[in-house]
């Protein structure tokens, strides 16, 4: 049965292909839609969830983008004097507080970490953001010749990498987090004060006489759950020349960006499941007229009723399955690809859907091509039915 | 017996085509069918090989009426016991000769007959064809390959519906012999046909002539 199949599709080939890349196109963009919104999505929630600060307090000339700060590990060498975590430390609804003071890796260096990387260093008697995202840190003091790496940065604990000329082991890969932390190479605060001294630009960017270990480039601050974030954000803003970053902010104007991104491409991608469902439809609901004589040949030679729905609903399944399974295939090197793209770009937090989650899709997606083959393929199938098998007595040669 | 018609009539509206036919055949019998245009011969050949049902009477088939069989047990009472050669070739355009040849086969879910196959081909003249497809065939050949198909799954009963049109009289002859063939081998044969050449060696002679009234 399934060789008479095979040649029913292979006779009009011309038909099949069209079919199967219309379902592989469909297929493919729906899929590698979910898989990019799906890491996007993920990528933002956890992001939310891990940056654990409520605020972020810069320096206000800070020339850097709020989401490049959150979002991205591009290096920012912003500083602000480091008495300022005191003052807002001490600005009514502020629950705690950490310093974090930014350098960057070199890129030149033999053997360095690829990139200009951003150098994070995280006080570790105060971090909350830092230390509960590795492995084995939240109670381990890191010496300075530690690091830690965020889940973006090539690394592997254990291993050493070469920054600024110095020889670091990498004690562990933080948990991705979606946010600027994956791109970051961390160590404590003064480890990298003290790199920082070496590095002749940095000298040029506090001024002459002065030393890192007087300046911090961030202060991540969480707030009193039951106070009012927008109040203690401009109180925090009095106290000197900062700049305060909302993370809820940031992170709902991203989700509102990238959703009306999603939507529009998603409305390409159901027009093209429309196109493949019409064409589907099309290419089946002709069948009982192009073929008549030849089913009711094979009811001559003996096929049931049932052998002709067979003979149908597995043409059906054979074009949709080779449409689902190609546009699968396209779907994942395509999401892939987005996703390499997107990395690249560091334009959108994103981690990649759990394979759970991957193959529920994969099913999901496979299920409704397949009931909508199902549907198209049941009316002539029902159709078939009703050929006589005398039918093939009259007719002519069958094309 | 092996076919039995009783009392058979068939209508198709309000034209009546045959009325109260009764024949019996034996295995290893012949019947001959003849008759003009619109006499109802390819109706009544129909009819034996269950492919219409009577408007009245009944058909039997190995002394069992096939009136209460269901439209499934009649298909497959078709494809195992039934060969039919059209008075239209009837072969699948996508598929090679060989491969029309294994179609009543591929329906009985039997394999390994493919060597079976190639034998009928070659005893009819078509060894250099196999692979080749319908449209590359004369209509001679077309009927050949159909007469192949028919004969594959040895069914007792085989039914032809003017097989030696398109033929000239040595490829006519050469099939008259293989299809007489069959009742020594004790199958019956039930042809339509103008030929007089096959008409006279049947054992039973049916002449519709005058079986409207």
């Amino acid at each position: 049965m399934l060789e008479i199949v095979w040649h029913s599709l292979t006779r009009r080939w011309v038909q099949s292909l069209a079919t199967v890349i219309s379902v592989a196109v469909s297929v493919g963009m729906l899929f590698a839609l979910y898989r990019l919104y799906a890491g996007a999505s993920l990528g933002l929630d956890v992001g939310a969830r891990r940056l654990g600060a409520d605020l972020l307090v810069v320096p206000g000339n800070t020339p850097v983008e709020p989401e490049t700060l959150l979002f991205t590990g591009a290096p920012a060498n912003i500083y602000m004097r480091r008495e300022l975590e005191q003052k807002i430390a001490k600005v009514p609804g502020v629950r705690r507080t950490s310093a974090q003071f930014f350098a960057q890796t070199l890129n030149e260096t033999c053997c360095s970490l690829s990139g200009a990387t951003r150098l994070v260093g995280f006080d570790p008697a105060t971090d909350w953001s830092v230390q509960a995202w590795g492995t084995g840190l939240r109670d381990r003091v890191l010496q300075p010749n530690q690091i830690v790496v965020g889940a973006g940065v090539e690394g592997v604990a254990g291993n050493k990498a070469y920054i600024l000329g110095q020889a670091l082991q990498v004690v562990t890969v933080l948990q991705a987090t979606g946010t600027s932390l994956d791109y970051s190479v961390l160590m404590p605060i003064d480890a990298v004060r003290a790199l920082s001294r070496t590095i002749p630009y940095l000298r040029v960017l506090l001024g002459k006489g002065n030393d890192p270990a007087d300046f911090i480039s961030a202060v991540l601050v969480e707030t009193d759950p039951r106070a009012d974030k927008d109040a203690v954000a401009a109180a925090i803003e009095r106290v000197g020349d900062v700049r305060v970053i909302k993370a809820s902010d940031v992170l709902g104007s991203i989700k509102q960006q990238m959703k009306a991104v999603f939507f529009i491409m998603l409305g390409g991608g159901l027009l093209a499941a429309l196109a493949a469902i019409v064409q589907l439809f099309a290419r089946f609901s002709s069948l009982p007229w192009d073929r008549k004589g030849e089913w009711g040949l094979y009811r001559a030679l003996g096929a049931t009723r049932g052998d002709l729905k067979r003979l149908i609903l597995g043409e059906a399944a054979i074009l949709t399955g080779a449409g689902v399974a190609i546009g699968l295939l396209l779907g994942g090197v395509l999401g892939l690809l987005a996703h390499a793209w997107l990395q690249g770009q560091r334009a959108f937090p994103f981690i990649e859907a759990s394979w759970s989650k991957t193959a529920l899709a994969i099913v999901v997606t496979a299920a409704a091509f397949g009931l909508v083959a199902l549907v198209a393929a049941w009316w002539p199938a029902r159709q078939s039915g009703r050929i006589a098998p005398s039918s093939a007595m009259a007719m002519a040669d069958i094309d | 017996m092996l076919l039995q018609a009783v009392n058979v009539s068939r209508s198709f509206g309000r034209e009546q085509i045959l009325r109260d036919i009764c024949l019996d055949l034996a295995p290893g019998e012949s019947l001959a069918i003849t008759g003009p245009s619109g006499s109802g011969k390819s109706t009544l050949l129909s009819l034996l090989g269950l492919l219409l049902e009577p408007t009245f009477g009944e058909i039997l088939f190995e002394g069992k009426s096939t009136r209460a069989l269901s439209d499934d047990q009649r298909s497959r009472l078709r494809n195992r016991s039934f060969g039919f050669i059209f008075q239209n070739p009837q072969l699948i355009g996508s598929l090679s000769v060989l491969h029309n040849v294994l179609v009543p086969a591929r329906l009985a879910r039997k394999r390994g007959l493919e060597a079976e196959a190639r034998r009928l081909l070659t005893t009819l003249g078509l060894s250099h064809r196999l692979e080749h497809l319908p449209h590359q065939l004369s209509i001679g050949q077309k009927r050949r390959v159909a007469v192949a198909r028919a004969l594959l799954l040895e069914p007792v009963v085989v039914f032809a519906d003017e097989p030696t049109n398109d033929l000239d009289a040595e490829r006519a002859g050469q099939l008259g012999e293989l299809l007489y063939q069959l009742p020594s081998q004790g199958r019956a044969l039930v042809l339509v046909t103008h030929d007089r050449g096959l008409v006279g060696r049947a054992g039973h002679r049916l002449d519709l002539s005058g079986a409207r009234t």
